[in-house]
């Protein structure tokens, strides 16, 4: 399910003292099985962008286009939100929080059930979920509050994977996650993507963003103002004082400000990064 | 003199699951040190077993000469402050001068006296164009300085972060990190202990604990523990990455064991290419 | 929070902001009396009425209240006229003597008497609530606590915990834009997972509201329990003395206000009582106008 967002302006609190314009103009295309990212700053409007994939937010003007799902400001026109969360699901911030039923397995059921799935099928739709974030069945009749904090995101995350939707849909999917949580999260992403699922994510951990995502939109007070590829971005954006960058292109422009350029664009990890300098010094 | 003692310290939370599992360290007066250990280690049990806001099962805790118990809680809170990890949810009052001030309308000071003392420590944290707003204005980061500012202006002795960096990004964790630097810098004596995963964050401090399942499983001065970095690595930890990068050169045999910080390095480097 | 109506507490730097919070809850209860006086004459009460609704729009610029928000407002009331209208004029008042507005049968009529009322109540109602809404437009919400506070504190004599409650009230100020927000955010979260909060049958709507409320409770206890924590980390204890942060304090401004609003509600009131059956117009014109 291709995604085309055409001149998307959205305004909070509209005609009050506390109007707020949070998206000036976005415009961007997403195509079939990508895994891209929003990046920007806290208040630039990530998290904004994203909420109106699945409706939760409606266009003040412009338009969101999911394959054949309209959204713009028209809101008679917007029937089909519902049909429209079927296929694209959003994952927010600290989902822990929206946790509420008495058994693992029957949260994970809820979302397919309100998609009209019968009883059975939603719990099973649940457990291949479950199975799939690396929850056995040990866990299913468990009760989601007794779990430790990752595991919990982990039955929030399967929670929009029993939906089944095609586009998955992430804020901050690591956030306050040790190491060890945040790679168990990208890998598990990762294997959705492979799965031919579309995965859109935000997020402040630049060194995930480069290791995973094949496309970066850097957002700055409600537009889009550079995109591409992970490394592109990284290189050539002169990004605002509080992006940061992966700690391999810091460590580059260390160097660059000090006059040593190395050959950023044949770097990828830290082995390509520490062979340029040792072939640096021995020249 | 120790700041903090601690002697076999257990707690369960329930009936034989033990959150902290008889362990004793010491902290001496002025040092910086942090507890690290992965989601779930007990190091946020052992920050609340600190400030009396749990109970232990067994074991002792002293802050300076006091036996923590429920006679000298009081005297022990007024040298200790704790900044905790949910921003939102250490916000008091309803601005931000209101917040720093809060802690000292606890303690009685003089209304008159109070405006110079807010004003002084919202500067210390850099906070001071702030005064008037209200938390869902501020950013995360901004909340956390507040919280270290309401912390400070109370004078303590001793200041335990309990994972005051975890749920910031990357920009507000980078503030109050400079932040830690610089009140260390402005009084030596004071004794900071940092809970923390944050790998960057523990590089700060000059002694390291580590927790795992409640036990420590490791122990050590700054140098011994990023010594070892295979070891870290086996305990889970990702390392600093401007260690690592010391340890890739030294691999290719360019020693800068020496250096101190990554714009040290650099400099070095520089100087060989 | 996407409906910020009138009355919600708006910075601004005006007159009226800057007064004090106790003397504006002082002259919110004068006027509120003033505009409850009686005069039996029902064009002196409208002149008055007229009066006013002048000083509060006057009062409204001054505090810089949208008077667009303030029409709507009061076009949101409708049905509370409506109440009132059928209250006054088709309850059978045995007292009513005046013009006859229809004869229904012999012993059931309606009389333009009623009509005069329920305006007379509905006018006085609005004047009432917007008084109280410029209140809360242009004073901080803990402003007002501290406030009421001040006024409640001759009851720590019977040991009223008037402390306690002025802190509690202070938390909730400080947690009730946390909790909209909170509300929020599970419920779009909810509804990426189908929930629709506005259709459906009543076990689904039910369904729904539980999946709003229980982690919305659970948040709130995490957050009490937090919240708590912090608090005694810093040493909060409700039974020792506290200090004060915010001193309320009293200005000339405060001083010139009150000689204002003294004299005219004196003056109003002195009217009503010794001359309650004035008739304005006469007086002024001296024409008579009635039924």
């Amino acid at each position: 399910m291709p995604i085309d967002v055409k001149d998307l302006h959205y305004i909070y609190f509209k005609k009050t003292p506390f109007h707020a314009d949070a998206l000036n103009g976005v415009n961007f295309h997403i195509d079939n099985n990508k895994f891209v990212a929003f990046i920007g700053a806290t208040g630039s409007g990530k998290s904004t962008i994203i909420q109106h994939l699945n409706g939760l937010l409606i266009p003040t003007s412009g338009e969101v286009k999911v394959d054949d799902f309209i959204l713009t400001s028209n809101k008679r026109k917007n029937k089909s939100i519902s049909k429209l969360r079927k296929h694209v699901g959003v994952v927010f911030q600290f989902p822990e929080y929206q946790l509420f039923e008495e058994t693992v397995e029957d949260d994970v059921a809820f979302g397919p059930k309100n998609f009209k799935v019968g009883k059975e099928e939603a719990l099973l739709k649940a457990h291949q979920a479950l199975l799939s974030v690396g929850l056995d069945e040990s866990y299913f009749k468990r009760s989601p509050f007794e779990l430790s904090g990752g595991e919990k995101r982990r039955v929030a995350i399967a929670g929009i994977l029993a939906i089944e939707p095609d586009i998955l849909v992430l804020d901050e999917p690591t956030a306050g996650l040790d190491s060890r949580g945040c790679e168990y999260i990208m890998s598990l992403l990762k294997k959705m993507h492979d799965d031919n699922k579309t995965i859109i994510l935000v997020s402040h951990d630049m060194d995930l963003v480069n290791k995973y995502c094949d496309y970066v939109y850097v957002v700055d007070e409600g537009k889009i103002v550079n995109q591409g590829s992970p490394k592109d971005v990284f290189v050539s954006q002169d990004l605002k004082g509080d992006l940061e960058i992966p700690k391999i292109y810091y460590f580059c422009r260390l160097l660059k400000e000090k006059g040593i350029d190395l050959d950023i664009n044949s770097i990828n990890n830290l082995d390509d990064l520490m062979n340029q300098i040792i072939e640096r010094i021995k020249k | 003199m120790n700041a903090i003692s601690v002697k076999n310290l257990t707690y369960e939370y329930e009936e034989n699951i033990k959150a902290i599992d008889n362990i004793s360290f010491d902290i001496p007066v002025g040092s910086f040190v942090s507890i690290i250990g992965k989601n779930g280690s007990g190091k946020s049990t052992l920050a609340k077993l600190l400030d009396g806001l749990l109970i232990a099962k067994s074991g002792e805790i002293k802050i300076f000469d006091l036996i923590l118990n429920n006679k000298n809680i009081k005297a022990i809170r007024n040298k200790i402050g704790i900044v905790f990890q949910n921003p939102d949810n250490q916000f008091i009052s309803t601005t931000v001068e209101d917040d720093i001030a809060f802690g000292l309308e606890n303690r009685n000071i003089d209304s008159n006296k109070m405006q110079e003392i807010v004003i002084d420590f919202a500067k210390k944290v850099n906070m001071d164009k702030y005064l008037n707003k209200e938390p869902s204005n501020l950013s995360g980061g901004q909340k956390q300085r507040v919280a270290i500012a309401g912390v400070l202006a109370l004078n303590c002795d001793i200041i335990i972060l309990d994972e005051a960096t975890s749920m910031l990004d990357p920009k507000g964790k980078e503030e109050i990190r400079q932040l830690i630097v610089k009140m260390k810098q402005e009084n030596p004596s004071l004794t900071i202990l940092s809970i923390t995963h944050d790998i960057e964050e523990a590089y700060l401090s000059d002694y390291i604990i580590i927790l795992e399942n409640g036990k420590i499983i490791k122990q050590g001065k700054h140098k011994d523990i990023f010594s070892n970095l295979d070891e870290l690595k086996k305990l889970g930890f990702e390392t600093p990455f401007f260690i690592t990068v010391k340890q890739e050169l030294l691999k290719h045999g360019y020693d800068f064991s020496d250096c101190e910080n990554i714009n040290d390095l650099v400099e070095k480097l520089c100087q060989l290419m | 929070m996407n409906s910020i109506s009138f009355g919600r507490y708006v910075n601004y730097d005006s007159f009226v902001h800057k007064l004090d919070a106790r003397s504006k809850i002082l002259f919110l209860i004068c006027l509120m009396i003033m505009i409850f006086m009686p005069f039996s004459v029902w064009s002196t009460s409208l002149i008055f009425s007229l009066i006013y609704f002048v000083l509060l729009i006057v009062l409204m610029i001054m505090s810089h209240c949208s008077f667009l928000s303030f029409l709507k407002g009061i076009l949101s009331m409708w049905f509370l006229f409506l109440f009132l209208i059928i209250i006054f004029i088709f309850v059978p008042n045995p007292n009513m003597s005046s013009v006859l507005l229809y004869q229904f049968s012999d012993n059931y009529a309606i009389y333009w008497d009623g009509v005069y009322q329920a305006g007379y109540i509905f006018l006085r109602l609005i004047l009432m609530m917007s008084l109280t809404l410029i209140l809360t437009a242009t004073t901080k919400p803990l402003d007002l606590t501290y406030a009421l506070e001040w006024y409640m504190t001759p009851l720590k004599i019977i040991n009223f915990p008037v402390h306690t409650i002025a802190m509690m009230i202070s938390i909730a100020l400080r947690f009730i834009p946390t909790f909209l927000d909170e509300a929020q955010r599970i419920m779009k979260a909810q509804a990426s997972r189908g929930v629709d909060f506005s259709r459906g049958g009543l076990f689904k709507k039910m369904k729904a509201v539980i999946s709003l409320i229980i982690p919305l409770f659970i948040s709130a206890f995490e957050k009490s329990q937090q919240l708590s924590d912090a608090m005694e980390a810093r040493g909060y204890d409700p039974n020792s003395k506290r200090s004060k942060y915010r001193k309320l304090k009293f200005h000339l401004k405060d001083l010139f206000s009150a000689i204002f609003v003294f004299t005219l509600v004196g003056f109003i009131m002195y009217l009503s009582i010794a001359h309650g059956n004035i008739d304005v117009i006469d007086f002024v014109f001296g024409v008579k106008v009635g039924f």
